[in-house]
Order: C-alpha cells, then sequence, then structure tokens
C-alpha cells in the first residue's frame, strides 16, 4: 500500500456558507435553551411524568453514536485492518465531536446547569450516571491522545496501544450507557441487563452511518475520490451492525416477554402505545432496519452509492426511533405501583383514558437537539479545514493495491 | 437516634386530601407539587363501581432508589435525622435521574407546568432564588435537607417535615397529634388527618405505636418486592390490596 497523504479541505464560500448555517443552527439552539432556562423547564414538553425528553434522545442517540464513529479507527489499530488506517484520523475527531456534541445538549437540559462543577467534583460511586461523567470525560481525553499518536510521526509508535485503550474505554463507555436505563429496576420499559450490549451494537450501527456520510459527503463536496473499495468494506460492516442491534431488539422483547411481569409493557411499546408501536415498526424495523439490509445487499443497490447514502440516513432515522421509543416509551408506561392488579383511573397524577402518560415535545427541545448535531459537524468541519485529518485520495488503488484498475 | 415511620390505616382514611392541602401549607409547594398525594382509582363497573384511594407520602425508604442513582451525592439519607431521604438543593444539578428511579413516584421538578391559572410564580415572583415567593412562607429554611421554597430547576420531595420532628424531645416513641406536649413536632399531614388515619413514631423503639399497630394488623409496605424497604407502612383491607381489581386473565 502507498504511503497516505492527508490534507486539509479548501475553505471556499461553500465551506464558510456551511460554517455559516450550522452556526445558525447552534445560535437558534442557544436561544432555546435561554427560553427554556429563563421561563422555567415547564415551557418544555416534559412533565413530572416524562422527565426525560427530546433533548435526552438528541443526547443520548450522539452520546451513543460518538463511541460507534470510532469503529474505523479501532478497526484499523486493534485488528489490523490496514485498509481503514487512512481513515483513523477522520474516526477519532468524529468520536470527539459527536460526544461533545451530545454532552453539550445533556449539560443544557439539567435544571442547574451552572452546577456543573459540582457534577465534576461531588461523585457518587454507586450512581451508574456519576460513572458516565467519568467515561465521557475519559473518552474525550483518551481520544484525542489517540489522534495526537496517530497525527504526531514521533508518535506513531503508540498508535497501537492507545487504539486499543481508547476500543476498550468506548466498550465501557457504552455499557455504561445502556446502563443508565438497564439499572432502573422501577421502570419496567428499561429494567433489563440486554440493554449494556445492546446499547454496544447500537453504537457501532448509527456511528458507522454518520461516520459513512460525513465521509462520503466531505469527499463528495472537495471533489476526492473515493473508491469502491473501501465503501462496499464500510457498508458490509454497516449492514453486520444494523443486523446486530436487531438481533438484540428482538432478544430483549421476547424475553422480556417470557416474564408475565413485563406483558403490560412490551404490548404497550409493540401495540398499544399509540406513537411508541408506530416508531417501533414502521421507523425502527421497516424503515431502519429491513430497508437499509435491502438496500446494502440486494444486487440492484448494493453497488449504488446513492443506495448506501439512502441506507446510512435510513439507520439513522431507525436508530433515532429506537432511542425515542426507549427512552420516552419506558417513562410513558405508567409506574405499577400495584404489582398484579389493575389500575383503571386515577385523578391527580395518574394515566386517564388512555393508559399512559402523553408527551408533546416542544420547538425549543427540537431547536437544542439540532444545535448538538451542529456544534459536532461544525468541530468536525473546522478540525479538517485546519488540520490534515483527511487522506488526499481513498481511490481504489491508494487504500488496496490489488484492486481492479 | 429515633428510625421515624408512618402508618396509614387505609380503612380509616376518607380521601379528604387535607393532608395534601396541610402538606402544601407547610411546605410552601406550589399547586401540583403534591409531596404528600391522594391517588384515586376506580374499581369494578357499574352497577358495582367503587372509589379507591391511596395516600402516598415519599416512602423514606430505607435501601432507597433515589440515593443510589444520584449522581452528586444531592440526594442522602440521614441516619442521624431519623432516617429521612433528603435533597440537599445546593447541590442538586437538575438531572432527574432520582425522579426516574424511584418506584413510587414521590419526587418533583420544582420547575413543573403551572396547574392553576392564572401562574402563581408570576403573581408571588420568587426572590433570592426562590421558585415563588407566597405571602405565607414557613419560617423554617435549610437548603442542604431540601426545607423551605424550592429554588429553580431542583428536586423537591417529602422531608417527614424533619423540621418539626427534629424538635421532639429525644426518645419519644410516638409523635401524636393528641398529646399537648408533642403536637408541634408532628408532620403536618398526620396532624391534620381528621379521622386520625395516620401515625407517626419510632420504628426502632419497640413500645412505639407504630410498631404495635404494623405488628397486631400487619402492615404492608407498597411494592415490598422492590426491596426499597419504605419506613411508611399501610394497614387496613385496601392495603394488602386484595382491594384493586385483579388483572383478567388473558
Amino acid at each position: 500500500m502507498k504511503k497516505t497523504l492527508f490534507t486539509q479541505i479548501e475553505g471556499g464560500k461553500s465551506f464558510y456558507a456551511l460554517l455559516a448555517a450550522l452556526g445558525a443552527v447552534i445560535l437558534m439552539g442557544m436561544f432555546a435553551v435561554y427560553y427554556m432556562e429563563h421561563d422555567g423547564h415547564w415551557v418544555t414538553g416534559m412533565n413530572n411524568q416524562i422527565v426525560w425528553g427530546m433533548p435526552h434522545v438528541f443526547a443520548i442517540f450522539l452520546i451513543v453514536a460518538a463511541s460507534g464513529a470510532l469503529n474505523v479507527a479501532s478497526i484499523g489499530s486493534v485488528f489490523g485492518k490496514k485498509i481503514y488506517k487512512p481513515l483513523a484520523p477522520l474516526s477519532a475527531l468524529l468520536a470527539i465531536a459527536l460526544l461533545i456534541g451530545g454532552l453539550t445538549i445533556l449539560v443544557l437540559d439539567l435544571g442547574r446547569p451552572d452546577r456543573l462543577i459540582i457534577a465534576m467534583t461531588h461523585y457518587n460511586f454507586k450512581s451508574i450516571f456519576a460513572w458516565n461523567i467519568i467515561l465521557y470525560n475519559g473518552f474525550i481525553a483518551l481520544v484525542a491522545v489517540y489522534l495526537w499518536t496517530m497525527m504526531e510521526k514521533r508518535m506513531n509508535r503508540y498508535t497501537t496501544v492507545a487504539g486499543y485503550a481508547a476500543f476498550i474505554w468506548r466498550l465501557i463507555l457504552t455499557t455504561g450507557t445502556g446502563s443508565i436505563f438497564g439499572f432502573l429496576v422501577a421502570r419496567q420499559g428499561y429494567d433489563a441487563a440486554i440493554m449494556a450490549p445492546m446499547f454496544i451494537l447500537m453504537s457501532f450501527s448509527f456511528g458507522l452511518a454518520i461516520f459513512m456520510l460525513v465521509l462520503m459527503n466531505t469527499y463528495k463536496w472537495t471533489d476526492r475520490p473515493i473508491g469502491d473499495v473501501i465503501l462496499r468494506r464500510l457498508k458490509n460492516l454497516l449492514a453486520i451492525f444494523v443486523a446486530g442491534v436487531l438481533y438484540f431488539v428482538v432478544t430483549m422483547y421476547i424475553t422480556n416477554l417470557y416474564a408475565t411481569e413485563k406483558h403490560g409493557v412490551v404490548s404497550f411499546i409493540l401495540r398499544d402505545g399509540g406513537i411508541y408501536p408506530f416508531l417501533m415498526w414502521v421507523g425502527y424495523f421497516l424503515l431502519g432496519t429491513l430497508l437499509p439490509l435491502a438496500l446494502l445487499f440486494h444486487p440492484a443497490t448494493a453497488a449504488s452509492r446513492k443506495a448506501i447514502t439512502a441506507a446510512c440516513w435510513l439507520v439513522i432515522l431507525g436508530g433515532f426511533s429506537l432511542v425515542y421509543v426507549i427512552v420516552i416509551g419506558g417513562q410513558a408506561y405508567p409506574l405499577e405501583i400495584f404489582p398484579g392488579y389493575e389500575i383503571i383511573s386515577s385523578s391527580f397524577e395518574g394515566p386517564v383514558g388512555s393508559g399512559f402518560y402523553a408527551y408533546y415535545p416542544t420547538l425549543a427541545e427540537f431547536l437544542l437537539g439540532f444545535a448538538g448535531i451542529a456544534i459536532a459537524l461544525a468541530m468536525t468541519a473546522v478540525a479538517v479545514n485546519v488540520l490534515r485529518f483527511l487522506p488526499h485520495s481513498l481511490a481504489d488503488e491508494e487504500v488496496d493495491p490489488h484492486a481492479k484498475g | 437516634m429515633a428510625k421515624w415511620g408512618m402508618v396509614i390505616d387505609l380503612d380509616k382514611c376518607t380521601g379528604c386530601q387535607a393532608c395534601t392541602t396541610a402538606c402544601a401549607m407547610e411546605n410552601n409547594t406550589l399547586p401540583g407539587e403534591s409531596w404528600q398525594d391522594v391517588l384515586y382509582y376506580h374499581e369494578g363497573s357499574y352497577p358495582s363501581a367503587q372509589m379507591k384511594w391511596l395516600p402516598r407520602p415519599c416512602m423514606q425508604c430505607e435501601n432507597p432508589s433515589c440515593v443510589h442513582v444520584c449522581p452528586t451525592r444531592a440526594t442522602y439519607k440521614d441516619m442521624d435525622a431519623g432516617g429521612i431521604v433528603f435533597v440537599d438543593w445546593n447541590k442538586c444539578i437538575g438531572c432527574k435521574y432520582c425522579m426516574i428511579a424511584c418506584p413510587y413516584g414521590v419526587r418533583f421538578y420544582a420547575d413543573e407546568k403551572p396547574l392553576l391559572e392564572p401562574d402563581l410564580r408570576d403573581i408571588f415572583p420568587g426572590q433570592k432564588g426562590q421558585l415563588w415567593s407566597p405571602p405565607y412562607q414557613n419560617p423554617e429554611e435549610d437548603w442542604t435537607r431540601g426545607i423551605g421554597v424550592q429554588p429553580k430547576g431542583v428536586v423537591s420531595k417529602c422531608t417527614f417535615c424533619h423540621h418539626k420532628v427534629s424538635k421532639a424531645p429525644p426518645g419519644t416513641p410516638d409523635l401524636d397529634e393528641d398529646n399537648p406536649a408533642l403536637k408541634e413536632y408532628v408532620p403536618a399531614c398526620v396532624r391534620t388527618c381528621a379521622p386520625k388515619a395516620r401515625y407517626f413514631g419510632d420504628l426502632d423503639n419497640p413500645d412505639s405505636n407504630v410498631n404495635r399497630l404494623i405488628g397486631d394488623k400487619h402492615g404492608v409496605r407498597l411494592k415490598d418486592s422492590s426491596g426499597n424497604k419504605p419506613q411508611v407502612y399501610y394497614l387496613g383491607a385496601g392495603a394488602g390490596v386484595p382491594a384493586f381489581q385483579p388483572k383478567p386473565r388473558s
């Protein structure tokens, strides 16, 4: 394999237009934060039953995807697949950017974001949430070191060690994120140990889909060649991860159905819960899983770049639907105060009529979520403009000398 | 040190919600932020339909889920204060993880949607970081224990009226509202309960009335299977839950 030449991207008109657009989204998000903080959280769709809302869906999606965006770098450093090594710097950069985007949303949605220093200095080591604060900060630091070893020639010899450390750390990180929900035995919609490994697979899938979209679009906009060899490998990998998530999701619901006490919540999520069954069946299963798998494997579309792009978008859409159902659906299903007995209605705060708690996300919540995504993309755009993150060419003959011309 | 516990006799409770009102007045909570809630249920169908209710304070669990999940230790169980679970409003970052983790749904985000119009927060705007400033304010304030008018962006909960019970003479087995010497130390919900359905005392004292009631009348704890071990016990025919309609078998 030839030596890879890394270069910055040009900062032309379209680049600054992109930055301006992302900046506008971030600005709107900050206005939304000001509105929510100034008027109070009651202006959002969240309430005393649905306490985590749309900002948390965005944040958890980005945090999970951040870990998965490191896939490509890990495959190069840990599993020794040389073809992926030229992509490793972008992979690590995107991992950091997505995590910062997700954490920004999470912090700005706190009731008291001004007390972030307390969260950093008062740890309850029994709390998986506290562990996650350490894991997220550690991930950013570790991946930054990993990036340094990749981009600084003198440090190249440490890349493998740093890659291993980052790989192990990201597995623990996503386990921690899944455990936030898995450990919650009070809520029947959560309380499943399988959520920890499921979140790892989710991270692989969502992170790789985002990575591929960023990679393909960057190369398209900057007129850099990207060959079929690398894309074919990436799309096959994505398909495996999508199938992996499907396996875990199906297993989770089947195992839940094994326990009689969980029949109610599974029926709620998959059949009776209004928006939640729609998001699961149409959003996740059909559009987010089966359709992308068909696009990625069907002979008529498997080689099409448009189909691969569409599949990536669909995986993101499906992933977002899945995270929404996990986070919001788990709270919308009422607490079982009297296990085994039916609460027909309650007048003060319980579910009335429909049988579950309602949640209507507001514009401000969406704006904050989009701002998190924009922060991640803007960071990535500025970084690839300033530093040499991207290979000048990913043409087949560059990445694989044995590729047919 | 005492381990404070509450006993609620569901056979006596009339569902009048005097406890809810007294709690709100005592602790300056906003409408809807019912630390001492009464849940209502319909049972059966016409013509044999019945209404049931269940008063639901914080259970002050011996093994509280909320304490385990709080990332900053803002929520803590104070064994020197009778085992009451508190929220330190100076440390709470408003992540709301405790609200999701609580099996009983008895924690509240202070900054909630107004239940009534006009919004009382607009009529009595908060001062010095308070969420609102009601015309009558309980002079007792201890943010490290979540006592006083709540600040913005934190979680609040029942404190078993710690500001009252903590002043009771040491070694008191029961805080009985009928005892003139003790009535000022009785939690607001217990003191105001018209049918005397509530009892408050030391669960660690074998001579306390609450212990006797729990033993004699087979007191049960809500969702005991959760392992949280509440310090609130229920008595009466409805307490064992058979009063609620079983789910029909499919």
